[in-house]
């Protein structure tokens, strides 16, 4: 749990610093233009804790953003009583509303996002000892044969939280944090999916998941206004 | 408070709901069940009759392993643990029970028990418990040649082949 908290705080304290070096002169006889385009980029967050994930958003209008992630997820985890490897792949899509009204020609956000978020991916048990608290008379029984979930699906949606600061012309640092809601899981054999691609770790008796990311971006301006 | 205020109390709330749960089996959790084995007369089969001094071993690998909880104890009934790694398990049960100078004394009763194992997911936390369907229990070893003999438990019946839980007895045992 530690770990965690200092993965978050220092996702936490880096944006700060990278809004802290902006410096933008003022100079009040321009008109300030707002760059529309596509926004490229991927999660290094992501690329620390799983797989790899590569995000887009397209701005639509002066708040408003089209977004989308698709990314892969592999990892095996050991649990007291069992080990288990998920891998697959998934994809989002939704739209940014950016709540942070920008000085002069500033392009940063602080957006909140909602996403329809969907994976294919397999469950793999890899080993796992029988749970049994009378064990000590036969001993404890380990088995070492996997089961297999292939071709699992699920399907969720998520609110979203963040900022995007630019850093470099053009380069923007973001942080975000996720909220998900699971609508189908797509579980089979009466095995709980243990952790899908993109909703995170899924939790007994709760639908609910969270996330976070820590993402990198290029903004490729095709129009000002 | 404005609209954005609102999403951040919800993140923060959400965070908190999803920290609460860990990753320990809680006690509570219903694990592998045991076996329930009550004791009837053998004259009048309705009626519990206790047995003076039970000692139970399981048997593996040619090895006793004695029950730490059924020690030459006076019960009419018992929950005793099932083999989980095949679907057969070896048991000796010892009336008048008592080991001394680690020698057991009592009459002896091999009961042999077959079922099939089920594999029941439970949680993240707590893995996988163990069910037992179509129990069948001999009186006696099959692995002995000669005719089958008990000598104290005069016959048994089964109430419930399927093991998913403790409430109720699986086997009545005679004698």
């Amino acid at each position: 749990m530690l770990k965690y908290f200092t993965k978050i705080l220092f996702v936490f304290i880096i944006p700060v610093f990278t809004f802290s070096q902006e410096s933008t002169v003022a100079n009040d006889s321009i008109k300030y233009e707002q760059k529309y385009g596509l926004r490229v980029g991927f999660d290094l967050f992501k690329i620390y804790s799983d797989g790899f994930e590569i995000n887009a958003d397209y701005r639509l209008s002066n708040k408003l953003y089209i977004a989308s992630e698709i990314g892969l997820s592999e990892k095996t985890i050991d649990e007291n009583y069992l080990n288990f490897t998920y891998k697959g792949t998934y994809i989002k899509t939704g739209i940014d509303y950016n709540m942070h009204t920008n000085w002069l020609d500033m392009q940063n956000m602080i957006f909140s996002g909602i996403r329809v978020g969907y994976s294919m991916f397999d469950q793999t048990i890899n080993n796992y000892t029988i749970y049994d608290t009378n064990s000590q008379t036969w001993g404890q029984s380990i088995i070492n044969i996997p089961i297999s979930n292939t071709n699992l699906s699920s399907l969720w949606v998520e609110l979203i939280i963040g900022i995007k600061a630019e850093i470099l012309n053009n380069l923007f640092l973001g942080f975000n944090l996720e909220v998900k809601k699971m609508i189908d899981s797509g579980s089979k054999n009466n095995i709980q999916n243990l952790h899908i691609p993109g909703f995170n770790k899924t939790y007994e008796g709760s639908s609910f998941g969270v996330g976070f990311g820590y993402k990198i971006s290029y903004l490729i301006p095709i129009i000002k206004k | 408070m404005k609209f954005h205020h609102y999403i951040y109390l919800i993140f923060i709330f959400s965070f908190i709901a999803s920290c609460e749960k860990d990753d320990i089996c809680a006690e509570s959790t219903a694990t592998t069940p045991q076996l329930v084995i009550t004791f009837k007369d053998a004259d009048n089969t309705t009626e519990s009759k206790p047995v003076e001094s039970l000692g139970i071993y399981a048997l593996k690998d040619n090895q006793l392993i004695l029950i730490e909880s059924i020690n030459g104890i006076n019960t009419d009934s018992i929950a005793i643990p099932l083999r989980n790694d095949i679907s057969i398990s070896d048991f000796k049960f010892y009336k008048n029970y008592s080991l001394i100078d680690e020698v057991i004394l009592g009459e002896e009763n091999h009961i042999h028990l077959d079922y099939s194992i089920e594999e029941v997911f439970v949680s993240r936390a707590c893995g996988f418990i163990n069910n037992y369907n179509d129990l069948s229990v001999f009186n006696y070893d099959p692995n002995v040649f000669g005719p089958p003999t008990g000598t104290w438990i005069s016959g048994y019946e089964i109430i419930n082949s399927i093991v998913e839980n403790e409430n109720q007895a699986h086997v009545k045992i005679f004698h």
